[in-house]
């Protein structure tokens, strides 16, 4: 069979006239359905997105408004971010540099700074700052704040003797007080101790201990376990935690050192505040206050905080009131010297 | 007492005369517990001590009850094994001792008294069924052969 060149000619007209429809089908968009991928890349502008459809993503790189209108907004920004960091108690400065600066040195997780010492470090109130073993140069300058001020009401509360103090050359000051208590707790056995400023002076506090019924540190180990336990086994202590069950007690010494009077707050006292209190706080007196002067109106109080607890209970319990009075329990524990006769 | 063997008589008055002695040191410990308040909950203390020692002590009292009451017979007594009442009296020993020796640790236990008489049971249950077992033979059995009278623990009737 031969073909006629006339039918060729048609048969490729008219595959070019269905390419050509075709071809126009697939460029124009019908009405209903998404635009082609290839199309929305070529095109500049963005494609509004359709009924249904999520919007896609901004562009960052893309202008959203004007230069000024991105300024003002970048400028709130940093604003409150830096309102966010000065609720967080974290030093900010309004300078951009220095805040870089300020950035790149390191923080503990209290917002007082690693290797910058500054006045008023953990000293805002809202807790214990510079707390296991951060912000140590901090602390050399100034010592954290005792936590809760006025201090939680105690189960016994002793006027400390300051006439037997020492003073320095130049008149009695906080570090005499200090050296003295520190003797006296030294003697005694109270090697871990803590400091804390206070409203016009400084408190010191001693590690918890567990104690006997009469107020008496408990022998050896067991007088800083936190359960409860015989120091030396006896007969008759044995009998009584067999027949009795009683609990252990234990206590915190605070020695507020100060020159302004102060009541107790309703704030209950719990076990847990008074281990952080020991564990926490300044290795030493800060020199800034040790070198204030300490006048007559500097007083000193011994708040005993005591504890029971029974070797199975989770807790400890506060005990509101004692059954040794607090001077006798100082005499006991060989602070004698500190009790006013 | 004669052939190694010890009339059955004087072997229950010895165990009766040890399950007494034995279980009045733990019964005034928890007496006097009790009433120190060293329990929360003092019934918790006591359902720990009573199925431990009374159950034995009121099959021992029974059958010296009853043959106390019962009219003297006549013909030979019956006897035990002097081993197997030697056994018996040293394991009753021993568990009276158990029982005392856990409510003395105590003060060293890190957990609550009542908490730790609970888990004393582990130890406690599987002692207390072997001697409970020895034990009967000398009380519950007796106390069946006493009703028939032809039987004893051993046939020493000759």
């Amino acid at each position: 069979m031969v073909r006629r060149p006339e039918h060729r000619s048609r048969g490729l007209s008219a595959c070019a006239l269905i390419a050509l429809a075709v071809a126009c089908a697939c460029s124009a968009p019908a009405p209903g359905s998404s635009p082609a991928p290839a199309a929305a890349a070529a095109s500049p502008r963005p494609q509004p997105p359709l009924v249904g459809e999520a919007a896609p993503p901004p562009r960052p790189e893309e202008p959203k408004a004007s230069s000024s209108t991105h300024g003002d907004k970048v400028a709130a920004k940093t604003a409150k971010k830096a309102a966010k960091k000065k609720a967080k108690g974290v030093i900010v400065s309004e300078e951009p540099e220095i805040d870089r600066l300020l950035s790149g040195a390191s923080r503990d997780g209290h917002g007082a700074f690693k290797g910058i010492a500054g006045p008023s470090l953990g000293a805002g109130g809202s807790g214990l700052t510079g707390s296991s073993g951060s912000g140590t140069l901090a602390r050399a300058e100034e010592a954290p704040r005792l936590f809760p001020w006025p201090p939680p009401s105690p189960t016994a509360r002793v006027a400390i003797d300051l006439s037997k103090v020492s003073p320095s050359a130049g008149g009695r000051t906080f570090g005499d007080i200090d050296g003295f208590l520190g003797a006296a707790l030294s003697g005694a056995g109270y090697r871990d101790r803590a400091w804390y400023s206070v409203p016009g002076g400084f408190a010191l506090v001693t590690r918890l201990e567990q104690v006997g019924d009469d107020g008496s540190p408990r022998p050896g180990d067991a007088r800083w376990s936190t359960v409860p336990r015989f120091g030396s086994f006896s007969i008759r202590d044995y009998l009584r935690a067999l027949l009795q069950a009683t609990p252990g007690h234990f206590r915190v010494i605070a020695f507020v050192v100060t020159d302004q009077d102060f009541d107790s707050t309703p704030k209950p006292m719990t076990e847990e505040l008074a281990s952080e209190w020991a564990e926490s706080g300044a290795p030493r007196l800060p020199a800034s206050i040790a070198a204030r002067p300490a006048g007559d109106r500097v007083f000193s109080v011994a708040l005993i905080y005591e504890f029971a607890r029974h070797r199975y209970d989770e807790q400890a319990e506060f005990l509101k009131g004692g059954d040794v009075p607090g001077a006798d329990q100082l005499r006991r524990s060989g602070l004698a010297a500190m009790v006013l006769p | 007492m004669s052939d190694g063997r010890y009339p059955l008589a004087l072997c229950q008055r010895r165990l009766a005369r040890l399950w007494y002695l034995g279980a009045l040191p733990p019964t005034a410990i928890l007496l006097v517990q009790t009433a120190n308040g060293v329990y929360p909950d003092a019934s918790a203390a006591w359902k720990w001590l009573l199925p431990t020692i009374a159950p034995t002590l009121g099959l021992v009292t029974t059958v010296l009850g009853a043959g106390a009451l019962r009219a003297r017979q006549g013909g030979p007594a019956a006897t035990c094994d002097r081993f197997f009442f030697r056994v018996t009296f040293w394991l009753s020993a021993a568990y009276l001792l158990t029982v005392l020796f856990t409510l003395g640790v105590q003060p060293f236990s890190a957990a609550s008294p009542a908490d730790f008489l609970k888990s004393s049971h582990a130890v406690l249950g599987p002692f207390q069924g072997i001697v409970a077992t020895s034990m009967g033979v000398f009380f519950a059995k007796s106390r069946r052969e006493a009703s028939s009278p032809a039987a004893a623990i051993t046939p020493d009737r000759r």
